[in-house]
C-alpha cells in the first residue's frame, strides 16, 4: 500500500470535519437477509467505516452479513470536490487500477481513508 | 390428523378464562397462518376495530411439522392479529420467529394459543403441560427482555439448581428444558407501534407491532414449559426422507462439489467454515454455530462476548457506522432488550438527514435534544433507542412508526423523493420495489413487507454478491430461469424469471406471484418451513444443481401427518388461506385503489446496480438494471390481470362468490355479501 505525504494541521482539520446536508454522500449497505439500505455519510471517517469491508470474506449463508456498495467514480469525485484531498484520490487511482472487483477496489479505498484518518487524528492529538 | 398434539389454548384476558379449542376443528388449515386466520374469521366478531383494541385477538400457531425431526421445520411460531404498525390502516397481519418456542408448546400438549381481551393489570401466562395460569406480572413488568425471562427462569429453577419444576408441588417433576419465552419489552409496555416479541436472545417477531399488542392486553410474556412429545404418522418415512436430503443435497465439506470463491464466501447454500454473523468480530471473537430446534441451517452463533447472541437478519444491521465495531453488536442488543423493530429503528439515518438538513434538532421545527452530533458513537444509538422505547423526546413519535412521525411532521413527502424509503404500508424498503417486484407486488397486495428470501435468494443476491466480488454466477441467468421455473410445477414458464422493464409487467409474472403467495402462505407461513431453508429451488451440492423442492415439502408433510398431499394441492391450499386473508383485508376497508405504492418507487430511477435476470432483444443475461422505475400505468394494468387471474373483481380487487365458493369458502362469501363487499361476476 502506498505511503501518503505528510499534511498540515490545517489540513488534518478539514480533512476530519463533517460536510452538510447537501454535500453528503450515499452508500448501500447490501445484505441477503436484510436487503438494501442507503447510507448517508457525511464526513472521510464515515466512509471508512462504512466500508469496512471484512464483510467480503464473510458473506456467509443467509446471515446479516453486509457488503458495502458505492460508486466508486463518484466517491473519488467527492473526495476531490468536496474535501480536495487530490493526492488520497491519485494513489486511490493508482493502488485500484489492478484490482479485481469491485469490492478489492472498495478495500483499497478503505485501507487508504484508515491511514489518512489516522495520519489527521495523530497530527492533531485525538489519538 | 398425526403431528399435531389436539388442543388450541384459549386465554381471555378479560374474564380470566382459560378454555381449550379442538385442534381438529381447524386442522384442514394445515397449520400456522391457515389455522390463524381462521380462528381470527371465527372469534374476532369486529375486524375492523383497531391493534390495541381488547376485541382483537391474537393467535400464535405451531404446525403439525413443530417439534418433529422435519428440517428447518421444526421450531417456528406463526403470530396473527390485527397489527398497528402497518400504514395508513392497521390491517390483520402476520410475523413469525423461530427458536424453542413452538416445539416447546407443542411438548406441552397445544398447538398453538388463542389470547383475547385485556388484564386489567400486568400479567403473564405461565403453561407448564397441560397446567395454565395467567400471573401477576408486577414483579416483570418495566424490566426488559432479558431480564423479564431470566426472572421467570429463576422461578422454575429457583429450588433445583439447573431442574425446573412443572408445578408448585413439590413432586409434581422437574425437566432440564429450560421454559420458552416469548415477552415485549418496555417498547411494548408502552404501546409503540414497532415493538416487537422475542424469544431467548435473539428469535423476533419483528414487523407487525405485535409487542405493542401484548402491551396493549397487558400481557408481558407467555412461558411455556413441556415434557410431552409429538406422535409422527410414519417415522420410517420421515428418518428415511432425511436421508434422502443428506444423500441428494448436503454439502460435502471434504469434496465439495462447487468450492466457494473465497474461504468463508458462502453462496448457492454452501455452508462456509464459520457459521453466520459474518461482520465484522467472527474472526476476533470464539463463537459456535446455533440453530433454532431441529434446524441444519444454524444461520446464528452465540459468542463469547455475549453481544448480540443468537440475533440475526436485519437486527444485527441496526447501526452501520460506529468507529468501535463492538457498537454494532451492542446497538443490537439494545433493539432486543426494549423490543424494537430494527426496520423501523435503521431510519436514524433519515433522521440524521434531517438533522444535518436543520429541521430537525434543538429548537428546530422538530424539536429534539437527542445527541445527533455524536452519531456514530454509542452514546447516540443508545439515546435513541431508548428514547423511542420510553417515548421520550422524539421518541415519542418514532414510537408510531417512522411513517407515522414523517405524517405528524408534515414530512410525507420524503416517501416521494425516496428520503424515507418507505415503499409499501408503512414498511420500509427491503428489497427494490421498482426491480423486484415479486417481492413489491407481493407486498402491496398483503399486509407488510413479506420478508420472503426464497426467489430473492437465486435471482438477485448470489449474482449480486458474486459480481461484486469479481466471479460470474454459478449459473447463468437462461439456465436459472429454466431451473427455478420447472420447480413451479403448476406454471413451468422461464419468462416468469423475467425482470426486464417489460417482463416485470408480464401475464407470467401474474403467475409468478401467484404462484408465489400460494406457496408461501401454506408450505412457509401455514406448515412453517423456514423461510431461510424452503423452498430449495437449487442446490450447488447436486450434480445436476437440483433443490429439493418440490418433492421435499409433501414427502416430510406426509411422513408426519399420514396424509397424501401433493404439492399442487399445497398450493391450493395457499389459494385458499390467501383469499381468507382478502376477505379480512375487504372488511378492513381494502380496495384495489390503496394498493398503490410510494411515490418514489415510480419517479426515482433506480441508481445502484441490481443484478437480476433478464430477457432482452432475444437475450437472457443479468442486467444492472439502472435508471429504472416502475410505471404506474403498466402496474395498474398488470393488476388488473393479477386481479382477474385470482378470480377477483378487478374494479375493486375484491373476489367474486364463485372464487370462494369454489375454494369452499361459503361463509366468508356469505359474510362479504352481507357487507356488500363481494366483487363483481
Amino acid at each position: 500500500m502506498a505511503e501518503l505525504s505528510t499534511i498540515s494541521k490545517e489540513t488534518a482539520q478539514k480533512l476530519l470535519q463533517e460536510v452538510g446536508f447537501d454535500n453528503r454522500i450515499t452508500g448501500v449497505k447490501m445484505s441477503g437477509s436484510a436487503g438494501n439500505q442507503n447510507t448517508s455519510i457525511y464526513s472521510l471517517k464515515e466512509l471508512k467505516n462504512f466500508l469496512r469491508s471484512d464483510a467480503f470474506e464473510n458473506l456467509s449463508r443467509k446471515s446479516h452479513s453486509t457488503m458495502s456498495y458505492i460508486d466508486v467514480e463518484g466517491m473519488l469525485r467527492w473526495i476531490e470536490d468536496v474535501y480536495e484531498d487530490k493526492e488520497l484520490v491519485e494513489v486511490m487511482k493508482a493502488e485500484m487500477e489492478n484490482a479485481k472487483s469491485l469490492a478489492d477496489k472498495l478495500e483499497i479505498a478503505r485501507e487508504l481513508l484508515a491511514k489518512r484518518v489516522s495520519q489527521c487524528e495523530e497530527l492533531l492529538g485525538i489519538k | 390428523m398425526k403431528g399435531f398434539v389436539g388442543k388450541i389454548l384459549r386465554v381471555n384476558l378479560t374474564t380470566g378464562k382459560i378454555s381449550t379449542i379442538e385442534t381438529k376443528k381447524y386442522e384442514k388449515w394445515g397449520g400456522g397462518h391457515g389455522m390463524g386466520s381462521a380462528i381470527f374469521w371465527d372469534l374476532c366478531e369486529d375486524k375492523t376495530v383497531s391493534a390495541f383494541d381488547p376485541k382483537n385477538v391474537v393467535t400464535m400457531m405451531t404446525s403439525p411439522l413443530c417439534g418433529t425431526l422435519v428440517p428447518s421445520a421444526s421450531a417456528r411460531t406463526e403470530v396473527q392479529g390485527i397489527g398497528p404498525q402497518s400504514w395508513p390502516r392497521e390491517w390483520f397481519t402476520r410475523s413469525n420467529f423461530g427458536g424453542r418456542f413452538a416445539p416447546m408448546l407443542k411438548y406441552a400438549g397445544w398447538d398453538g394459543i388463542v389470547i383475547e381481551g385485556k388484564a386489567e393489570k400486568p400479567v403473564w401466562l405461565d403453561i407448564r403441560n397441560g397446567d395454565v395460569e395467567i400471573r401477576d406480572a408486577k414483579n416483570l413488568w418495566g424490566l426488559d427482555i432479558y431480564e423479564t425471562q431470566e426472572e421467570i427462569w429463576a422461578e422454575f429453577s429457583k429450588n433445583y439448581g439447573n431442574w425446573n419444576q412443572l408445578n408448585s408441588q413439590r413432586d409434581a417433576g422437574r425437566t432440564t428444558e429450560r421454559p420458552a419465552v416469548v415477552a415485549i419489552g418496555q417498547a411494548g409496555e408502552n404501546l409503540s407501534r414497532i415493538a416487537t416479541l422475542v424469544h431467548d436472545a435473539g428469535n423476533g417477531s419483528g414487523q407487525g407491532g405485535f409487542g405493542g399488542v401484548f402491551g396493549s392486553k397487558n400481557l408481558k410474556a407467555v412461558s411455556v414449559l413441556g415434557t410431552g412429545s409429538v406422535e409422527v404418522a410414519d417415522p420410517n418415512a420421515l428418518i428415511q426422507a432425511r436421508i434422502w436430503l443428506q444423500e441428494n443435497y448436503h454439502y460435502n465439506v471434504d469434496d465439495p462439489l462447487h468450492k466457494a470463491p473465497t474461504e468463508n464466501l458462502g453462496f448457492y447454500g454452501i455452508i462456509p467454515k464459520s457459521p453466520s454473523f459474518g461482520q465484522f468480530l467472527p474472526f476476533t471473537e470464539p463463537s459456535r454455530a446455533k440453530g433454532c430446534v431441529g434446524c441444519f441451517e444454524n444461520c446464528r452463533r452465540k459468542t463469547s462476548s455475549g453481544y448480540s447472541n443468537e440475533s440475526t437478519c436485519v437486527e444485527g444491521l441496526y447501526y452501520a457506522l460506529p468507529e468501535n465495531p463492538t457498537d454494532i453488536y451492542k446497538a443490537t442488543d439494545l433493539s432486543q432488550r426494549y423490543g424494537l423493530n430494527v426496520y423501523q429503528l435503521m431510519s436514524h439515518d433519515w433522521l440524521r438527514n434531517l438533522y444535518k438538513m436543520g429541521v430537525l434538532g434543538p429548537n428546530k421545527q422538530i424539536h429534539s435534544e437527542l445527541p445527533f452530533d455524536k452519531y456514530g458513537t454509542y452514546e447516540f444509538v443508545d439515546a435513541l433507542t431508548h428514547a423511542i422505547a420510553f417515548r421520550e423526546d422524539i421518541g415519542e413519535d418514532l414510537a408510531e412508526g417512522m411513517v407515522r412521525a414523517a405524517e405528524k411532521w408534515g414530512r410525507l413527502d420524503d416517501m416521494n423523493t425516496g428520503l424515507l424509503a418507505y415503499p409499501n404500508w408503512g414498511y420500509t424498503e427491503h428489497y427494490d420495489p421498482r426491480l423486484e417486484i415479486e417481492w413489491s407486488y407481493g407486498s402491496i397486495l398483503g399486509d407488510r413487507d413479506i420478508n420472503e428470501h426464497d426467489l430473492n435468494w437465486y435471482v438477485h443476491w448470489m449474482p449480486q454478491l458474486r459480481y461484486q466480488n469479481g466471479v460470474e454466477p454459478l449459473v447463468p441467468a437462461e439456465e436459472l430461469s429454466k431451473k427455478l421455473s420447472s420447480k413451479f410445477v403448476k406454471y413451468d414458464d422461464p419468462m416468469m424469471l423475467d425482470y426486464s422493464e417489460e417482463g416485470i409487467y408480464s401475464d407470467a409474472k401474474v403467475k409468478m406471484i401467484s404462484w408465489h403467495r400460494h406457496y408461501t402462505r401454506f408450505f412457509k407461513q401455514s406448515l412453517l418451513y423456514c423461510d431461510w431453508a424452503w423452498p430449495n429451488f437449487m442446490s450447488p451440492n447436486n450434480p445436476q444443481l437440483d433443490g429439493f423442492t418440490p418433492e421435499g415439502e409433501p414427502k416430510f408433510y406426509n411422513a408426519v401427518t399420514g396424509a397424501n398431499l401433493t404439492f399442487e394441492e399445497g398450493l391450493e391450499m395457499g389459494r385458499k388461506i390467501w383469499n381468507l386473508d382478502r376477505a379480512i383485508w375487504i372488511i378492513q376497508g381494502r380496495h384495489r385503489d390503496q394498493e398503490k405504492f410510494a411515490g418514489y418507487v415510480y419517479d426515482v430511477p433506480t441508481s445502484v446496480p441490481y443484478y437480476l435476470p433478464v430477457y432482452e432483444n432475444g437475450k437472457w443475461s443479468y442486467s444492472e438494471n439502472l435508471g429504472r422505475t416502475l410505471d404506474r400505468e403498466k402496474f395498474e394494468d398488470w393488476k388488473t390481470r393479477f386481479y382477474k387471474h385470482e378470480g377477483w373483481d378487478p374494479k375493486t380487487g375484491w373476489p367474486k362468490e364463485s372464487t370462494l365458493k369454489k375454494l369452499g369458502l361459503d361463509q366468508v362469501a356469505e359474510e362479504l355479501k352481507k357487507l356488500g363487499k363481494l366483487g363483481d361476476e
